[in-house]
């Protein structure tokens, strides 16, 4: 099903991303590789789509398409309304391992989003300042990026990104360079951030709680070619507080993510199932 | 890179068991001093050579000329591999004149310089050019050809316009390789201007060298040799400093945060 028309936005609720039918093809050692074949979705305002799927699924290949990096073979893609045809501030991206500029300081890279944003000279040193505290990065905007810890580098990328106030914020493995309980620690920042700037975002990740924890709608992928294969609604209230990982609907869904990825048994473990490693 | 004193001292040692060596086989007589002359020998030249003032008025020429090919081959390399860098037509047309034309050695330019220019300092600065370009064209080239794409992209993705991107992205991610061809290039330049001065160019320190073989002072000419040696040593430690200077984001060592 290439489809995914539970993704539709509802009616009268104007879809802030909408792609469809798109395909894209790349040739890799002579042979081509489908990496998107048919897709289709939307995203309407101020909602978070996340893509979960496996490797070479064509994720990021489609977050590319949808930032205006790449262009598909087939099929059209249009933010706030508008087809795109290139990036745009409107779609700010914050990318796979970050691409902080290394060469500015911390401070230095919020201000190259804010000059490209045309803020004046005089205004950008403040408002920078605003930005970085809110991520808590205010005491090293003097640093360069190399000096920063991983979990510094991911909220230097978001505050970067949020310096221009994109109505659309496209996250490609935000978190994904991370060790596990700083990436619990930003998931709670970032469905905290999402909730605040009522962004519509698009955010890419293989890991499925971290998908149910931010997202509203987990679109399923599956590779080669790449297509949705299914659509999750996640119907807990946003923002997203940590009790909420122990819910029974929180399992549930994600028993459905591992079923659909065909990943782990839902079937509880009985007399051939797992047994105690001492009981023989 | 700064040494402990002590590493600084030991990190000498190999040199001045050289020269240990070198003075031992004079004294016994092994070495002709007509053909390598000893140690003390290039030492009390060297010293002669400088308090006539010879020495600092020599390599006040060589080095000028150095200075004025550095400046021009920066200037013409620079612009021009940002440009074939960001336009791919231009890179095209480009790629085979550089790529005909890189292979002559500089000092094969020696002739033809002097044809044009004289025996003066446009020609020794015209050698050195040629021998500087190709290093720092190639370096920067290299260096905007090969900005991170990802960096590029999320710029873009920001609204940045084509020369934010091209002043803030391109041209700093090159840095590193900027400098990396100037060291490069420094060093082509010095060797390009010896050799312009020993087999045409007639004052400088090459020059020097080879009016002292003609006159059979050998130690005069082990001296030069030193000296150049030692002068190609300090441009290229001056450029190092420079570049710490300048890009403290690359070589600034790093600080590790370990507070997420």
């Amino acid at each position: 099903m290439a489809h995914a028309t539970a993704a539709r936005a509802p009616d009268g609720v104007t879809a802030h991303i909408d792609v469809s039918r798109v395909s894209k093809a790349f040739e890799r050692h002579g042979k081509v590789v489908r990496a998107l074949d048919d897709v289709s979705f939307a995203v309407p305002t101020g909602r978070v789509l996340a893509i979960v799927g496996p490797s070479g699924c064509g994720k990021t290949t489609l977050v590319n398409i949808i930032a205006g990096f790449e262009r598909p073979d087939a099929g059209t893609v249009s933010a706030l309304g508008r087809p795109v045809t290139g990036p745009s501030a409107s779609r700010a991206v914050v990318p796979q391992h970050y691409a902080l500029f290394d060469w500015k300081t911390v401070r230095g890279n919020v201000e190259f989003a804010l000059k490209a944003k045309g803020i004046s000279r005089g205004e950008r040193r403040a408002l920078a300042t605003d930005h970085l505290e809110r991520v808590g990065l205010a005491s090293v905007a003097e640093l360069y990026p190399a000096e920063l810890s991983g979990g510094m580098k991911q909220r230097l990328a978001v505050a970067r990104a949020l310096a221009v106030e994109p109505p659309c914020l496209l996250l490609d493995e935000p978190l994904a360079a991370l060790d596990y309980q700083l990436r619990l620690r930003l998931q709670n920042e970032l469905t905290a951030m999402l909730e605040r700037a009522r962004q519509t975002a698009v955010v890419v990740t293989h890991d499925v709680d971290e998908a149910l924890y931010l997202a509203d709608e987990v679109l399923l992928m599956t590779g080669s070619p790449g297509t949705i294969d299914s659509v999750v609604r996640v119907s807990l209230p946003r923002p997203r507080e940590p009790y909420m990982r122990n819910m029974p609907e929180f399992a549930e869904l994600r028993q459905v993510i591992w079923d659909a990825l065909g990943l782990v048994e839902a079937r509880q473990p009985q007399q051939e199932g797992i047994t105690p490693a001492c009981a023989s | 890179m700064r040494l402990p004193q002590r590493r600084r001292v030991t990190q000498l040692g190999l040199l001045l068991a050289l020269l240990g060596v070198w003075q031992a086989l004079s004294s016994l007589g092994v070495l002709d001093p007509e053909i390598a002359s000893s140690p003390a020998a290039v030492a009390s030249a060297w010293w002669r050579w400088f308090t006539s003032g010879d020495l600092v008025r020599d390599c006040a020429t060589s080095l000028g000329r150095v200075g004025l090919g550095m400046l021009l081959a920066t200037g013409v390399a620079v612009p021009l591999a940002l440009a074939a860098g960001a336009i791919p037509a231009l890179d095209r047309q480009l790629a085979p004149v550089v790529e005909l034309l890189r292979p002559i050695p500089p000092i094969a330019w020696v002739p033809l310089a002097l044809l044009w220019f004289g025996i003066g300092v446009r020609a020794a600065a015209a050698v050195v050019f040629v021998g500087a370009f190709f290093p720092i064209f190639t370096a920067v080239y290299t260096g905007v050809v090969e900005v991170d794409a990802s960096k590029v992209n999320a710029a873009r993705s920001l609204g940045a316009g084509r020369r934010q991107v091209m002043m803030e992205i391109h041209a700093r991610a090159a840095l590193p390789s900027l400098f990396l061809g100037l060291r490069v290039g420094v060093g082509m330049a010095w060797m390009s201007v010896i050799a312009a001065e020993l087999v045409g160019v007639r004052s400088g320190l090459g020059y020097r060298i080879q009016l002292a073989q003609t006159l059979l002072q050998t130690d005069l000419v082990i001296a030069g040799m030193l000296t150049i040696g030692a002068v190609g040593l300090c441009m290229v430690a001056a450029l190092g400093a420079v570049e710490r200077l300048t890009i403290p984001w690359h070589t600034r060592p790093r600080r590790e945060l370990r507070t997420a």
